[in-house]
């Protein structure tokens, strides 16, 4: 969905048009869903936390003026509740067992299929020990592509301060990676 | 993004899941109706406690004005026991006056009224269901 078209959208359910939201949960499902499941953990809770989202964000679309993309505005609800959650909940460690393997075709090399693998698992478990606030950094950046801007505003962060959380961050993760990267690409 | 961060975003994204469970949609609309019932039913308990309010205080002001106008029964606030008997004496006396006994009567005219409408029709709604 482009811009101008979420923006329109946008505006028809604020005119009265309410049906037309299932449009708006339809397109940002699935990127909310993989960003609370990666900050909150449990399966369920982070489905639980996903339908609260989008019922806020319907409440408040008054609020919301376009001065940001409504992705921007999404994910900062996303960040506030998936926060909130784990605050309230016990700290659970899900195994990587239970994340679906890359099967990677690329390479007929079964030594590099298997240390991806591991260096997968490795940065799994090494997020797992991420606080919740840094976990949302991560997936942000590098599985949803939002830029240090977009991250500043919707963390409410100053764009250097998420700087320097990312660099800290990836830092701790290259540690924990270290030369084996070259291993993998050559 | 550098070289690093190329790699560890590759590494990432097998983590990254975005299935959408089946009925998601749904379930964001259903929560959606019952937040917008709930809410309309605070609001409808709000209004209703204003207007009871707003009829409370109505009701006061008329009574202190029949009073000042009428009765001009003194009310006092004082914590003496013996004057709380005077002022329930001064109350009784207000009911035992001649024009007390007929705005008695027609509010209990009106209260009969009332509770033979409300038989009448339970048992007119019982014949028709019937």
């Amino acid at each position: 969905m482009k811009k101008e078209e979420e923006l329109r959208l946008i505006e028809r359910i604020k005119e009265g048009e309410t049906s037309l939201y299932n449009q708006l949960v339809s397109h940002h499902s699935p990127k909310i869903l993989s960003i609370v499941r990666g900050v909150v953990r449990n399966r369920e809770d982070a489905e639980e936390v996903a339908q609260d989202i989008f019922v806020k964000a319907y409440f408040s679309l008054k609020g919301f003026r376009g001065e940001c993309s409504f992705s921007t505005w999404l994910f900062r609800i996303a960040y506030n509740m998936s926060i909130s959650k784990t605050r309230s909940k016990k700290k659970i460690n899900v195994p990587y067992e239970n994340i679906e393997q890359l099967q990677d075709n690329s390479s007929s090399d079964i030594d590099i299929i298997e240390e991806r693998e591991k260096m997968v698992k490795i940065l799994y478990e090494a997020i797992e020990t991420l606080d919740p606030g840094d976990r949302f950094l991560v997936l942000s950046f590098y599985n949803h592509n939002k830029s240090i801007r977009e991250i500043s505003e919707i963390c409410r962060m100053s764009e250097s301060n998420v700087k320097v959380r990312l660099h800290r961050i990836k830092k701790r993760l290259s540690l924990l990676i270290g030369d084996k990267i070259d291993f993998c690409y050559g | 993004m550098d070289e690093q961060d190329i790699n560890i975003k590759s590494l990432i994204s097998p983590i990254n899941d975005e299935t959408v469970p089946f009925g998601f949609e749904n379930k964001v609309l259903e929560k959606i109706k019952r937040e917008v019932a709930l809410r309309e039913s605070r609001k409808e308990t709000i209004q209703n406690l204003l207007i009871v309010v707003l009829a409370a205080a109505l009701f006061s002001g008329a009574l202190l004005l029949i009073n000042y106008y009428y009765f001009n029964i003194s009310i006092s606030f004082s914590f003496n026991v013996l004057d709380i008997t005077e002022s329930i004496k001064g109350v009784t006396e207000l009911f035992k006056s001649k024009e007390s006994l007929i705005w008695i009567g027609i509010g209990a005219n009106i209260a009969i009224l009332l509770l033979c409408e409300r038989i009448i029709s339970e048992r007119l709604n019982k014949k028709v269901t019937d």
